[in-house]
């Protein structure tokens, strides 16, 4: 009887689940979920890593948080750090700076901190890549492509509240040219600018309120909609290759349970791994060798973290074009700075509506991925938009690279001018004679989508 | 044996007189030596210009124009006059081999030095001869190894890292211009640079920057090469652009293996099923 | 018979690949046992940044790896195939949500004036939502006129970082100091740089008179994101922001000479007072730092 046989290999497991279930009644709703089936190629794991480093960051920040306080005020250093000795620097750059050497294992928390937010934005933007070019974006997923660019803006907005936390000149540096842009808006700028720092720059409130933003609201908003984007997700199942018996019908997979739950542990904990390994062995923002904050003092090379490097890159490509009009100035940061961003990520957002209006013209319902060879048109567009962004990326560093090759840094940048307009159309040109070359002009599989209405 | 030719006194005399010369020749050569001791400043004062003149002619006039009054041209032989540049800026470009130059277009930069120590010394005292002389002397660094860090940092961080990088590392400093790594200079050049402003450096003089402050930043330069990285490979303290293109291709490099080696690849899935299941 | 005996040797091959994977699994968690003892004894030791991250790598890379083989090697690849419902409600779901929408809301009783209600409601309630942001103006002072001034007045001497005040005669030839209003609060906004040029052409200047021989001073924020501009070119007579690489001709009245700022940098017109020290002889020229949009715009107050 099965009764004889769950007495003989009943274990402390077996208790601890009916003791729950007991309680909540999940066996039932739970069944179907253990074998599940799980769409499992490898590309589609890239979003995971991006979930997990955002977990090792919630983890690693709560220990920075427990050691950093964004206070303002001056004291006179007198930790082991023998250059900054005796010198008057903000509590906020004295927290950072004991938590660096006199905190057991706080180096290596605030190093893996930083690298795991580098990664995390490298997976979020590869992820995005994925989506893009195998148009998983499309109906029912535009919902999932908006949380997930609102995703994206958010870990920007992360890392640079994060980065300016140290108070250390480099940030500090970063965070004036953030303000100026906010200035630069027309008719409210100043007026936002002034009650967002409490008062002219530098403003005594600044750290407390970037620190407010970096430790509560945004991981907040970044948890629910991490959360949302995968309750979709599983709401509307993983979309999936078109090979074997996939179909647009039906959910190819491995299970959940033990394969996909296995696989997602072993690549959790490889992550940690990497993330830990870089934060031990690879120097990150050493912030002792910046010195602090002074709002007179600046060094080159200036540059931010990478993820706002096009940002930087469209500051220094854009002329120096500023005019008055009716009395309003327009600002030479103002295009660069706001403009231009908000149009780019206007048209990122609006991509799945802007490809399904007037691109495909195909509304239907699609659960098969595309093979970018068999969208030369969407591949073509992608990969232009690729090469403009890594232009403007380049440009961001053009006095690095001045020295480096020995140019004059007006060269480069006239140069880079040159490339935003050559190599896009270039580049996508190139994609697409090599999707339509490569593809056989049929999908290897009939994309029969869905009937919907 | 027959007797000598000379008289018994014709010979005295002779001795007599062969050791008066040879007195005499020492006294001279005593009091020769003593003269030459008494006016050795002049003479190689006068030796040492003499030898920069030639040396100039040969290596610097083309460029400086004779009396080191400039050469206003555009080409490559061309150079700014030298007249009350000051011995700190002649013994800088000439010690870091910056000078001579082959083409006054080209930014200035670090080579072997072309001459020794003698002629240095030679050259120098040649150009501060010219004119009314003047500009800076050479500094004294001596004491530097006390300095204070904590100050050098700061007066570093002040009016030299904006040119020369948080960590000297060398950076673009506008059309073609690099400020040079600073992990190979000697505190002498360190203050002979702030003191002169060569190329397109600006002076810090004494007024300006005191000598105590000069050896400050030269303590915390010289201290910058020999600075631990506490934090692990430190990938030439180049920044945040290094750290992304890590993150890019070391951090996302290991982790698109990891996930390629636990993810299905294209043709992995077996191809049994019923799709109708 | 040899049919089932294939089968059975097939099975048996399978079960040996899966134990010697078990073994070498069972291999990587007792590595992740040795790294986490010696990670305890680093720690407890001092710490140590570079064997933390080196030890906590091994500890949780020998798991992954071990996880890893597991689902690879002893689970092996399977395959699951599930129905795909379309995202769209079938219609007789979607009919009989909107009849019980249709019944509550005839519930609610409001007959032809619902829409009125249901208006008013919003109207409250949007009133409401904006009522409670009111209170972030709290969080700061509107700009009013401190974009328009700094704390320099007339007859403020010029002191460096430090606090002492300059002569004019220490300002020779290519020296470049950063300066600031003496016994000032507010120093952000007020930074300037004192520059001994070397063939200064007045006319092209703001204020012609207020400079002190070849020495000129000009505001160091630079008008195109508000760096300072650190960066001193002497024998090229050009100020260069580090951030986008502007350049200004300090003869030429700080003029762009390169790069994307949009105006010159402001004049601090100088003079020297009896004792010989550099004073100013009012505010800057022009509103300091980067544009904003009223930067034409009469400022309040005077400011001398």
């Amino acid at each position: 009887m099965s009764t004889e046989q769950s007495d003989v290999r009943r274990t402390r497991g077996d208790d601890l689940a009916r003791w729950v279930d007991n309680r909540l009644r999940l066996a039932e709703g739970s069944r179907q979920y253990l074998r599940k089936a799980f769409p499992a190629h490898w590309t589609f794991l890239i979003g995971e890593v991006a979930l997990f480093s955002l977990v090792v960051l919630l983890f690693t920040g709560i220990f920075l948080a427990l050691f950093y306080t964004p206070d303002t005020t001056t004291v006179v250093y007198d930790g082991p750090y023998v250059p900054l000795q005796g010198r008057e620097i903000t509590a906020a750059y004295d927290s950072v700076l004991r938590l660096s050497f006199e905190v057991r294992a706080g180096l290596v928390m605030r190093q893996i901190h930083h690298w795991a937010a580098l990664i995390f934005v490298v997976a979020i933007v590869v992820h995005m890549l994925r989506v893009f070019f195998t148009g998983a974006f499309r109906r029912p997923r535009e919902i999932n492509w908006v949380i997930g660019v609102v995703l994206l803006l958010m870990a920007f907005g992360a890392g640079f509240t994060g980065y300016s936390l140290p108070d250390d000149l480099l940030s500090g540096t970063g965070l004036r040219i953030g303000y100026s842009a906010l200035l630069s808006v027309p008719f409210v700028g100043p007026l936002i600018g002034f009650i967002g720092l409490g008062g002219e720059y530098p403003g005594a409130d600044v750290l407390g309120r970037l620190h407010l933003m970096h430790v509560l609201l945004i991981p907040g908003g970044l948890v629910a909609l991490v959360g949302l984007h995968l309750a979709i997700l599983v709401r509307q199942k993983h979309t999936q290759k078109p090979e074997g018996p996939a179909r647009n019908d039906n959910v190819v997979g491995e299970p959940l349970f033990p394969n996909q739950s296995l696989t997602s542990l072993s690549l959790f904990a490889f992550v940690i791994a990497v993330l830990c390994l870089f934060g031990g062995l690879f120097e990150i923002n050493p912030v002792w060798l910046y010195g602090p904050y002074e709002s007179f003092e600046v060094f080159a090379p200036a540059q931010p973290d990478w993820y706002m490097g096009w940002l930087e890159g469209l500051m220094r490509l854009w002329p120096n074009w500023e005019f008055t009009i009716f009395g309003v100035t327009i600002a030479a940061v103002f295009i660069p700075g706001i403009v231009l961003p908000g149009m780019m990520f206007g048209v990122v957002f609006a991509w799945p509506w802007i490809e399904q209006k007037w691109i495909t013209k195909d509304p239907r319902e699609h659960h098969l991925l595309q093979r970018p060879r068999d969208v030369p048109v969407r591949t073509a567009i992608g990969f232009a938009g690729l090469t403009l962004l890594l232009v403007i990326f380049v440009a961001g560093s053009n006095d690095v690279i001045a020295a480096d090759t020995r140019t004059g840094v007006h060269t480069v940048t006239t140069l880079l001018r040159i490339a935003v307009f050559v190599l896009p159309p270039l580049a996508g040109w190139v994609a697409y004679r090599v999707a339509v070359s490569l593809g056989t002009g049929t999908p290897a599989v009939q994309d029969d989508a869905v009937a919907t209405d | 044996m027959p007797a000598s030719r000379f008289p018994s006194f014709t010979r005295r005399l002779g001795v007599a007189f062969v050791a008066l010369a040879i007195v005499g020749a020492t006294n001279l050569a005593v009091q020769a030596n003593a003269t030459a001791q008494d006016a050795s400043e002049p003479t190689n004062d006068r030796v040492l210009v003499e030898l920069g003149e030639q040396l100039y002619g040969a290596h610097c006039a083309l460029c400086h124009g004779g009396q080191g009054v400039g050469l206003d041209e555009p080409g490559p032989s061309g150079g700014p006059p030298l007249i009350g540049v000051g011995a700190a800026s002649v013994d800088f470009m000439l010690r870091t081999g910056r000078m001579p130059a082959t083409d006054q277009r080209h930014r200035l930069e670090r080579k072997p030095p072309a001459f020794d120590a003698t002629e240095r010394e030679a050259l120098i005292a040649y150009i501060t001869s010219l004119g009314d002389g003047g500009g800076p002397a050479i500094p004294d660094v001596n004491g530097w190894e006390d300095a204070g860090l904590a100050a050098g940092l700061k007066s570093f961080t002040s009016n030299c890292a904006a040119c020369h990088g948080p960590t000297a590392a060398g950076i673009a400093v506008g059309q073609r211009d690099v400020s040079p790594a600073l992990d190979v200079v000697t505190p002498l050049e360190i203050a002979e640079a702030i003191r002169t402003g060569p190329g397109v450096m600006p002076v810090f003089s004494q007024e300006v920057m005191s000598d105590e402050e000069m050896q400050e930043v030269v303590a915390w330069i010289m201290d910058l090469r020999d600075r631990e990285s506490p934090g692990g490979l430190q990938f030439g303290r180049s920044g945040p652009v290094t750290e992304g293109v890590i993150a890019w291709i070391l951090g996302f490099g290991v982790l698109g293996v990891v996930m390629y080696l636990l993810g299905e690849k294209t043709g992995d899935a077996p191809t049994h099923g019923d799709p109708d299941a | 018979m040899p049919e089932q005996q294939r089968r059975v040797e097939e099975w048996r091959a399978v079960r040996e690949r899966q134990d010697r994977a078990a073994r070498l699994v069972a291999v990587t968690f007792v590595v992740a046992i040795v790294a986490c003892v010696a990670l305890f004894i680093v720690y407890v030791r001092g710490g140590n940044t570079q064997w933390e991250g080196v030890l906590l790598a091994i500890a949780f890379g020998a798991i992954g790896l071990g996880l890893g083989l597991w689902v690879r090697r002893i689970v092996g690849p399977q395959v699951v195939v599930e129905k795909r419902p379309g995202m769209v409600s079938d219609e007789e779901h979607r009919a009989a949500f909107e009849q019980i929408y249709h019944e509550s809301l005839g519930e609610a009783r409001v007959g032809g004036r619902r829409r009125f209600l249901i208006r008013l409601l919003a109207g409250a309630g949007g009133t409401l939502g904006l009522a409670l942001l009111v209170p972030l103006r709290s969080l700061g002072p509107g700009p009013e006129d401190e974009l328009f001034r700094t704390a320099w007045r007339r007859g403020v001497r010029l002191v460096d970082a430090e606090g002492r005040p300059i002569r004019a005669a220490d300002i020779g030839r290519d020296q470049v100091v950063t300066v600031f209003p003496e016994n000032a609060d507010a120093l952000a906004d007020a930074q300037a740089v004192v520059v001994g040029t070397r063939s200064l052409d007045p006319s092209a200047l703001p204020v012609p008179d207020g400079v002190v021989d070849a020495t000129v001073c000009y505001s160091k924020i630079c008008t195109h994101a508000g760096c300072p501009v650190g960066l001193y070119r002497a024998s090229e007579g050009e100020l260069l922001c580090p951030c986008h690489q502007s350049t200004f001709d300090v003869n030429k009245g700080a003029r762009v000479k390169s790069g994307p700022a949009g105006r010159p940098l402001p004049q601090l017109p100088i003079g020297v007072d009896d004792e010989g020290y550099l004073v100013a002889l009012s505010d800057f020229s022009e509103p300091v730092g980067p544009s904003f949009w009223n930067l034409t715009h009469e400022r309040g107050g005077d400011d001398e």
